[in-house]
């Protein structure tokens, strides 16, 4: 025990004699209350006088069906934004029109549309636009060639690279080894005939 | 009389160890009282007694198995559960200070006559007022017995912190008592 001052022992009396509030009733109920969940006893454990509740196996078959309800109507969205879905607009590629001449520079023959710089455009190239390839091959433009016009841009959106993807086919290969050519190449048989030469007696 | 009283106690006790309800509850309002007095010691009102309380009888008919009559009397058992309770509590709401060293403990002159003419609500009242740790600390010293030494260990704080909540206990009661001369 402490040697402590007679006042402390006063209050160390007066606190042991504190007057206790009449809360037992309400503090067993909480008690009870936890120890019906942490230790239940064998009386509310095994109860067979209370029969299984019908709701729980509502309960259940209630949430497989809305799950299986969830699902169809998941599919059924999905399938409905697949219908509405306007279909990929093929671009339009306009036909560029072959170099103007003086003759048809009529009103009725409207100047070419406004093209894109960076537009695909078949057909004919126009004199400012032809790259020295096309040029000389004198060919027409493939199909996704790039004109370069700088007075019309924007009319057109830029067209991908839309070439059909080449289905490579499978490759075979040869297991004999290939055969050397012997000697040199270009001689034949020819050459080496003797013929006799005719200022020769 | 008292080993008739005894006698009974055990057999609740049995009946707790086989989780009987009635004996339990039985337990519990035996008890009562007492647990309920040391509880308010270590709360700021009734409502933190019974928070301590149903806590403390929930942890003892849990550990009930463990009690050996052989060892020691119940209510000091108990009485442990209790006080380690109202620390705990008192711990979730308030960070202790672990370690302050004094070099002087001041020791203030409270008037014996003032607290005995007081009741022992109003003494419990000027307690409570004390910051909870050192409330804590002093009930422990003061009125339980625990030297600094045994509180420092139940409160994980220096021996020093303990003798300076009892100082600073001191120094605070001085002051609201002062008025009452």
């Amino acid at each position: 025990m402490n040697d402590n001052p007679i006042y402390e022992q006063l209050i160390a009396q007066k606190l042991q004699q504190l007057p206790v509030p009449d809360m037992a009733d309400a503090i067993w109920a909480r008690i009870e209350m936890q120890l019906d969940n942490d230790m239940p006893t064998d009386d509310t454990n095994n109860s067979p006088s209370t029969p299984p509740s019908p709701i729980k196996p509502l309960r259940k078959t209630m949430g497989w069906l809305t799950a299986i309800i969830a699902v169809i109507a998941i599919i059924v969205i999905n399938k409905q934004r697949q219908q509405t879905q306007p279909a990929p607009t093929p671009y339009v590629i306009e036909q560029q029109q072959t170099i103007p001449s003086a003759q048809s520079n009529k009103p009725d023959n409207p100047l070419p549309a406004p093209v894109n710089k960076n537009t695909v455009m078949p057909g004919v190239i126009t004199p400012g636009n032809v790259d020295s390839v096309s040029s000389q091959q004198n060919i027409p433009a493939p199909i996704n060639t790039v004109l370069l016009n700088d007075s019309v841009n924007n009319v057109l959106p830029p067209v991908v690279n839309q070439q059909p993807q080449l289905i490579q086919a499978p490759v075979t290969i040869d297991s004999t080894p290939v055969k050397k050519r012997r000697g040199a190449q270009g001689i034949t048989d020819k050459d080496y005939r003797i013929v006799p030469d005719p200022k020769k007696p | 009389m008292l080993q008739e009283t005894e006698i009974d106690i055990l057999s609740v006790i049995e009946g707790c160890k086989q989780n009987n309800r009635r004996s339990q509850q039985m337990l519990y309002r035996h008890f009562y009282a007492f647990a309920m007095s040391v509880a308010l010691r270590y709360s700021r009102d009734e409502h933190d007694a019974a928070d301590i309380m149903s806590l403390a009888f929930v942890k003892l008919f849990k550990s009930i198995h463990s009690y050996d009559a052989s060892k020691g009397n119940f209510y000091s058992w108990l009485k442990r559960i209790v006080i380690n309770e109202g620390l705990d509590h008192i711990k979730a709401r308030h960070k202790f200070i672990t370690d302050v060293e004094i070099e002087l403990v001041e020791e203030p002159s409270i008037s014996n006559a003032v607290i005995e003419k007081m009741n022992s609500q109003d003494v419990m009242t000027h307690i409570q007022k004390l910051p909870p740790a050192t409330h804590a600390v002093f009930v422990l010293y003061a009125v339980e017995g625990y030297n600094h030494r045994e509180i420092a260990e139940k409160l994980a704080i220096s021996e020093g912190t303990s003798k300076w909540h009892v100082s600073e206990a001191r120094k605070k009661l001085q002051q609201q008592l002062q008025h009452l001369k």
